[in-house]
């Protein structure tokens, strides 16, 4: 499989549970935290897929979209790392304390809301 | 428009209190008229704090709880009434109550007729805080992979911690008149559980993980003089008083105390956050 370079301006999506989205439509930044046992988190590089694929076409996720550079400024390493069932996934790579969790959902946007969210 | 116009405007803003249907009132807010002459003023920050999130306009118009104080704090002018739902057009500066509060007498941002007739609340603090135990419940349930991602269940010494800080919330409430609001509860992918709470500028998160059984913080102030960020690792629910304390008033010296006693309590937290990455 061709590995992509991400470039500072591409976006990532970031499937979120509908558990992370608050009353008023903001996001947790629980949404943002490493898989368990590691020091990365999943995404998915925007231009090689949809926000309805990220969410895996179930109304119960919502998809939040941010910059690949946004990441790397919040000393992440940003690369793409296709699954052989999802082309389009990357991993953003560094620990994520509160803080830097906190401004990833500051520059992230909700693009998708989960069925349940929706008025 | 010459200021006498301008007053007289404002006067018959203020004072306008209509009735939109059976249930829904409007109330004007701002500068306070007496005569023709301003003799108070109720900014929007103080007469606006929500009982569950920040207040945020959205479209306009905002629903949110909300709390309204008098300028006079000596005198018995917060009013913790209503916590029912209300909206707010910040631009137009109105209040759309659903019902109408108990309002104490020498509160200045709202006047009318209406100042002391009493009707229930649509809910209570309490209410809030059972919904936060529901949830709670609620993730207790998750099972493996809930975010899609390979995340644990949620374990259930979390779950029983958990639990344990928003009854010390209720208490303090209580005990202590910490006016807490219910946090948003969310699950954690390590099988852990993060509260988060809101209240203008100010931000504070606690996050309880399972291995090793710590709890983190996060305080945050984006205040136009600065921001202001301070995390870090404690290992039991003991420091989070002094935090809150902080979160509720905001007054920055109750932070710094907090900090020292934390650190007082835990030399090496410093060094346990570092070494517990998430």
């Amino acid at each position: 499989m061709n590995i992509e370079t991400i470039h500072d301006e591409d976006e990532l999506y970031r499937r979120v549970a509908e558990l992370w989205i608050k009353e008023s439509g903001k996001l947790s930044s629980a949404a943002f935290q490493n898989s368990s046992g590691t020091d990365e988190m999943s995404a998915d590089l925007a231009r090689l897929t949809t926000p309805q694929a990220t969410a895996l076409h179930k109304t119960n996720f919502g998809v939040a979209s941010f910059l690949a550079g946004v990441a790397r400024e919040l000393n992440q390493e940003v690369f793409h790392s296709p699954a052989s069932e999802n082309y389009a996934h990357s991993t953003v790579k560094g620990r994520k304390t509160g803080s830097i969790r906190k401004k990833l959902v500051k520059k992230s946007t909700l693009i998708l809301l989960p069925a349940s969210k929706m008025s | 428009m010459n200021s006498k116009n301008w007053d007289n405007a404002h006067e018959n803003n203020f004072f306008k209190s209509f009735e939109i249907d059976r249930l829904w009132s409007v109330f004007s807010y701002g500068p306070i008229f007496w005569g023709a002459r301003a003799i108070s003023y109720q900014p929007e920050e103080e007469i606006l704090e929500s009982a569950t999130e920040p207040f945020q306009l959205i479209d306009n118009i905002s629903k949110g709880n909300i709390l309204l104080k008098g300028l006079e704090t000596s005198s018995s002018s917060e009013v913790d009434l209503p916590e029912s739902a209300w909206f707010v057009d910040a631009n137009r500066k109105i209040i759309i109550g659903s019902l109408k509060p108990l309002l104490s007498r020498d509160l200045t941002g709202v006047m009318g007729s209406w100042q002391r007739k009493l009707l229930p609340p649509q809910w209570t603090v309490k209410e809030k805080f059972n919904e936060a135990f529901k949830k709670i419940g609620h993730i207790a349930t998750l099972g493996s992979n809930w975010d899609s991602y390979g995340s644990k269940p949620i374990e259930t010494d979390c779950i029983s911690r958990g639990i344990s800080i928003l009854k010390d919330l209720l208490q303090w409430r209580e005990e202590a008149g910490i006016k807490i609001v219910a946090p948003f509860v969310a699950p954690l992918s390590n099988g852990g559980i993060q509260f988060e709470w809101e209240k203008g500028t100010r931000y504070f998160e606690v996050s309880i993980l399972p291995k090793p059984s710590v709890i983190n913080y996060l305080a945050m102030d984006e205040a136009p003089e600065g921001e202001m960020v301070i995390e870090g690792s404690l290992k039991s629910q003991d420091g989070l008083k002094d935090l809150l304390f902080w979160f509720v008033d905001g007054a920055a010296e109750r932070l710094t105390e907090a900090w020292k006693m934390m650190t007082e309590r835990s030399k090496h937290s410093q060094d346990e956050y570092r070494n517990n990455p998430r």
